[in-house]
Order: C-alpha cells, then sequence, then structure tokens
C-alpha cells in the first residue's frame, strides 16, 4: 500500500515516513502542496495524510483541487489548529479522517489501516479470504489458525492483494502500489514475490490463493469474508 | 419621544402655531385699527352731509331735510343736541354721550360693547342772521353693522390663508426634516445591518458633517477586523509552530530505544502540554458576545457536523437525529457555535454507542447519546480544564471544557445530566 505524506516540518516528515516504512507501507513524501497535489494525481496513491498548515497553499485546497480532478483517494488531515469550523471546512472539502497534533503514531496507524479497509470495501479489521487470514496492525498471516512467517514486501503484496480480493491486478499497478516512487523496479522480482507467496500459502498445491491472469495479471481467487 | 425627528417635527408643529396665533391677533388689530379709522372718516363725511342740510331760524329752531346718505340708512341714526344738552332734533334714538366736545372738536367713540356701534360727536356754533350765535353739538351713530361685516370677511379670509399658509410651510418642513435627518436615519439602517453582521462597513456617502464620523467609524471597524485577524492567525500560528515539534517529540518519545518508563512520563507530559496549549489557545481565541455577530442558522451548523462526525466515526455507523427549525438562529460568533456544537456532538459520537438526538427547542438546545452518560460525581469536574472521561479513549479531553467556556463567556449556560429517553449523556445549553 502507498501513502502520501505532504508535511513540511521535515523533522515530523521524516520520522512519519520511516515508522510508515517500517510498517511495510511505500510511502511517497511532499514537503509543499504543488508536490503534494502533483504526486496525489500522477502517482498510485492509496491514502494520503495531508497537513492543513502548508507553506504555499492550504492543504484544504489540496484536497479540494484533488478532488475536483477527481482523486478519490482517502485522505487523512493532521492540524495544528483543533477548531471545529477548520475540522468540519477539512472533511466538507473531502478529507475522510483527521487528526489533531500532536497525535500518537499508534492512533495514526489506526486511523491509516481503518481508512484502507474502509476504501476496500472491508467491515473487519482482520481481512479473511477462506482459510487465510490476515491482521495488519500486527502484520500476522495465519492459514486455518497456523501462522506464516512473511518478508516485509511479501506481506505488502498479499496485503494489496487480499484487499483487492476478486480484482485482476497488473504487474505494474502492483509495483506501483507497493514500490516507492523513486525506487528502481525489477518485474522479475514481483514474479518471484508471488511464486514466495504461492509457496508459503499453498503448500500442498489444493487452494490456488493466487491465480495468473494471462496477459493481464493475478488474481486473488478465495472469496473475502467479512 | 426618543425619535430627533419627531421633536423635531412636534417643535415645528408647536412654534408655526403660536407664529400663526400671534400673527392673526396682529393682523386682526391692524385691520380693526384701519376699520375704525374709516368708519370715522364716513361718519365726518355724513356729519358734513348733515350741516349742509341743516339750518337754525331766528328762535333757534333747527330744520333739517336730510340727504339720502342718511335717510336711506336704517343704521344711522342722529341728534342735535342744544347748548344744554337737550335733543332739539334727531333722527331715531341717539344716547347721549357724557362728554359734549367743544366747538370745532370732534369725540369719536367705538362701542365695542354695544356690538361695534360707532358714535361721533361733533362740537359746532351756528350764527344766524341777526347775528345771534347757537351753540350745539351734533351726534351721528351707526349700529357697527358695516364694522361688523368687514370684520367677519376679513378674519374668515384671514383663518382661510393662514391654514392653507401654515398647513403648507408645516409639509415643506416636515419635508425638510425628512431631508435633513435621512443621512441619519441611514447611519442608523446601516449601523443595524454591521450589528447583524450583514455588511462590514458604512458603504454610503454621507453630507460633510457627517462623512468625518462614518470614515472614523469605518476606519476603526478595518483596524478592529484587522486585528481580530491577526491575533486569529497569531494564534493558529502559535498552535502550528508548537504542536508540530510536540508531535516530533512525541513520535521521539516512543521509540524502541527510550525506556518504557521514561517513555511513558514523557508521553504523559507531551499529552498535558498539549492539552494546556488546546485550552489556553481556544481560550484566547474565544470572541464571545460580540456586538457585530450575525445570527446564524444553528440547523446549516449542525448538519455540517453531523456529516463530519458520520464521516469520522463511520465504524459505529451512526444515527443523528435532528429535531429543529430551519429558521432557529442563535446570534453568536460562527466560529464560537462551531466549537461548542462540534465538541458536544463528537463527545456524544465518541462515548455513545451509535445514537445522538440534536434538539432546538427556543433558544435552549440538547445533545443526547445512548452510551454510558456522564459519572455523576464526575459533572462538575467535567466542566473543569482538561479533565478527561476516559482515558482509554482518543481526545484531548478538553472538548466540554472549551465548549462550557465559551458558553460562559458568551453569557449562556451548559448543564451535563442524564439522558432519560436514550440513557446515556445529556448536555443543555441556554444560548
Amino acid at each position: 500500500m502507498k501513502i502520501l505524506i505532504v508535511e513540511d516540518d521535515s523533522k515530523l516528515l521524516t520520522q512519519l515516513t520511516d515508522r510508515l516504512r517500517s510498517e511495510a507501507y511505500a510511502v511517497d513524501q511532499a514537503s509543499n502542496g504543488e508536490d503534494g497535489l502533483h504526486l496525489l494525481q500522477e502517482s498510485p496513491i492509496d491514502l494520503a495524510i495531508v497537513d492543513l498548515g502548508l507553506p504555499d497553499f492550504s492543504g484544504i485546497e489540496l484536497i479540494k483541487n484533488a478532488r475536483k480532478k477527481g482523486s478519490m483517494v482517502p485522505v487523512l488531515i493532521l492540524t495544528a489548529r483543533s477548531n471545529w469550523q477548520e475540522k468540519v471546512e477539512g472533511l466538507e472539502a473531502g478529507a475522510d479522517d483527521y487528526m489533531v497534533k500532536p497525535f500518537e503514531i499508534e492512533e495514526l496507524l489506526a486511523r491509516i489501516r481503518v481508512l484502507l479497509r474502509r476504501k476496500g470495501g472491508w467491515a473487519q479489521s482482520i481481512l479473511t479470504c477462506g482459510p487465510i487470514t490476515m491482521e495488519p496492525s500486527t502484520h500476522t498471516v495465519t492459514k486455518k489458525g497456523k501462522k506464516i512467517e512473511l518478508t516485509s514486501y511479501e506481506f505488502k503484496v498479499l496485503e494489496y492483494l487480499m484487499t483487492h480480493a476478486g480484482e485482476v491486478i497488473s504487474k505494474t499497478t502492483l509495483s506501483d502500489h507497493i514500490y516507492e516512487e523513486d525506487l528502481d523496479r525489477d518485474s522479475n522480482v514481483m514474479e518471484v514475490f508471488i511464486r514466495r507467496l504461492r509457496k508459503k500459502l499453498d503448500e500442498d498445491g489444493k487452494l490456488n490463493p493466487i491465480e495468473t491472469i494471462r496477459g493481464e495479471g493475478y488474481k486473488f481467487t478465495l472469496k473475502r469474508e467479512g | 419621544m426618543n425619535s430627533l425627528q419627531s421633536r423635531f417635527a412636534y417643535g415645528t408643529i408647536l412654534l408655526l402655531l403660536l407664529f400663526s396665533v400671534a400673527l392673526a391677533g396682529f393682523l386682526d388689530r391692524m385691520f380693526h385699527q384701519s376699520q375704525r379709522q374709516s368708519e370715522e372718516n364716513r361718519l365726518r363725511g355724513l356729519v358734513y352731509s348733515f350741516i349742509s342740510s341743516m339750518n337754525v331760524d331766528k328762535n333757534g329752531e333747527v330744520e333739517v331735510v336730510l340727504p339720502e346718505v342718511i335717510s336711506d340708512d336704517q343704521d344711522i341714526v342722529v341728534a342735535v343736541l342744544d347748548g344744554n344738552q337737550k335733543q332739539v332734533w334727531r333722527k331715531g334714538q341717539v344716547d347721549i354721550p357724557r362728554t359734549i366736545p367743544e366747538i370745532g372738536q370732534w369725540d369719536y367713540r367705538h362701542l365695542r360693547k354695544q356690538n361695534h356701534a360707532s358714535r361721533l360727536a361733533f362740537g359746532m356754533e351756528w350764527e344766524g342772521d341777526n347775528e345771534k350765535k347757537w351753540k350745539y353739538t351734533l351726534v351721528i351713530r351707526d349700529s357697527g353693522k358695516i364694522y361688523r361685516d368687514a370684520m367677519d370677511a376679513f378674519r374668515k379670509n384671514l383663518w382661510t390663508w393662514l391654514s392653507i399658509g401654515c398647513l403648507t410651510l408645516l409639509t415643506l418642513q416636515l419635508l425638510l426634516l425628512r431631508l435633513g435627518f435621512k443621512p441619519l436615519k441611514q447611519i442608523a439602517d446601516e449601523v443595524f445591518e454591521i450589528e447583524q453582521g450583514k455588511q462590514h462597513k458604512f458603504e454610503h456617502e454621507y453630507p460633510s458633517e457627517l462623512s468625518p464620523l462614518t470614515t472614523n467609524i469605518n476606519s476603526l471597524l478595518r483596524h478592529e477586523r484587522g486585528r481580530q485577524m491577526r491575533y486569529q492567525q497569531s494564534l493558529d500560528n502559535l498552535a502550528h509552530a508548537l504542536k508540530t515539534p510536540l508531535t516530533a517529540m512525541m513520535n521521539l518519545s516512543q521509540q524502541k530505544e527510550i525506556d518504557a518508563s521514561l517513555s511513558k512520563e514523557l508521553s504523559e507530559q507531551i499529552v498535558r502540554a498539549k492539552d494546556i496549549v488546546d485550552y489556553q489557545l481556544k481560550k484566547a481565541g474565544t470572541v464571545g458576545k460580540s456586538p457585530f455577530a450575525k445570527p446564524i442558522a444553528i440547523r446549516g451548523i449542525v448538519e455540517k457536523i453531523s456529516r463530519s462526525i458520520q464521516k469520522v466515526y463511520a465504524h459505529k455507523n451512526l444515527d443523528i437525529q435532528m429535531q429543529m427549525d430551519d429558521e432557529v438562529t442563535v446570534t453568536m460568533d460562527e466560529g464560537d457555535l462551531f466549537e461548542v456544537i462540534g465538541n458536544i456532538m463528537e463527545n456524544a459520537a465518541k462515548y455513545g454507542t451509535s445514537k445522538i438526538h440534536v434538539r432546538m427547542s427556543g433558544n435552549e438546545l440538547t445533545v443526547e447519546d445512548d452510551g454510558p452518560g456522564f459519572n455523576e460525581e464526575k459533572i462538575q469536574s467535567i466542566v473543569q480544564r482538561g479533565v478527561r472521561q476516559d482515558q482509554r479513549t482518543e481526545g484531548s479531553g478538553i472538548g466540554l471544557s472549551v465548549a462550557y467556556e465559551i458558553i460562559s463567556v458568551f453569557g449562556g449556560s451548559m448543564e451535563l445530566a442524564k439522558s432519560h429517553s436514550l440513557g446515556g449523556a445529556l448536555v443543555r445549553i441556554q444560548f
């Protein structure tokens, strides 16, 4: 999952980025509204965290512009000004949630997970598809109650596929949402991840959770529950 | 009589009435004198006519061949008195004057009590053929009908034209007053519009006597608005400048390298600092009772906050029911109103299960939820700064305290109780 952070305070930006990366999110950064708007429109972002007090134009303007141009990305606003008029203005402009500074990063992570889940149409915090269960908050994946050890990138790929269970996801889309903007991508690596995941999730080859659709991409075939 | 225009109008009417009465009295007096003079002259003419038609024989007997001008006039009576004031000739009944004029002297009297009759007496000496002289007094009296008719006609005309003149003057005066007071009325109208928040300054052109006033008030308003905006901007900047580093500090305090107990202590202190900053900034930013606040439709605010809360607390699938008319308004600063209703409704969303009822009746707003409700013992402490109902739930814990503070500054009241309909908390505000 790729998250865009638009924050002008470099210290906070670095802290948030580091923490989100440690939680297996791909992070794109912008320190002003213009860059943030550009990334929001051009990059395959799954969620944006936008500070309202940006140096060039307000975060509210950024959200309004993005929504006007058709972006449906969930937006969480960060504000130092905890007044309700501004919160309402931000939420009416198209934001989905807000956090008032200072906030605990764990609370932010919880809000991010809720928004991502809501975007994927999931009602529960635990994603369940057939015998496979994923708990994003603890990065735990189990099959029939048995824990499956995954690397960070394997978790990222599985999370995206499970969140979009039943949809065909192209290799490019998958890469876009897993890798950060400025990272070199090797298409063969994605195939390696998929192969490893299949092996870990389907040791006996009976389940076939990830199907390859020739010329189109991959599909998580197990039926979602909840 | 609080209106300046009414005072001037009543004053003008009174002055005009006094002036008209004085003028009428003066003109009446002048006309009366003129009529007296005219009557005296007429009677003198009649006296000369009478003398020219009078003859006295050698025995002093008076013989008269009355001229038509006297004989035909029923209102004229004449008497001739000899030296002993004894009537020696008369036409009609004439009262003898108390004072008899000397020879060659006239004595004219306007007899107001006798229906404004006029009487002229003339003292004369008649020299007969035998050079014998007789002294006579000729008395001529008019009934006053000519005088009365003239005065009646004059007075009728006088009051007619005076009334027309007065009414015309009064109308013109009232029009002038209206014209003169129009700028003042316009100023009052504009002040009302400014008070209602419908305009920010005096927008009309005013006469030179008033324009310094409106220009100065406009400058004051601009200055005050600018000051308030700079003040709010400074508070916002201060919030941003303080709370962004606090966020960074909080994140640092939660890093794995830091000892758990130290991390906990640091987090608590940062939250405390944040609560103090939030509370003090919100308190400083409260506008309170502003003379320039405009009436705000409360339903619009509640609907906006409901949409926001439903978005943020989507996982609770909130059922927010509103009971209020579209036109119910509260004359309060919009930011303050957002803060009060936002904090109370968010509190209901945060602690409630799924139902929130918002009701406005008269100037009373009630918000109820289906949560656990307020702890009776802590109801008073909740409206104190920074006391939190539930430490486990995210939130600054100052929401209700801020709402309470704003309502207190505004001059209203806030009451916390138990909701009988939903079983949770009830917050009642009197604006």
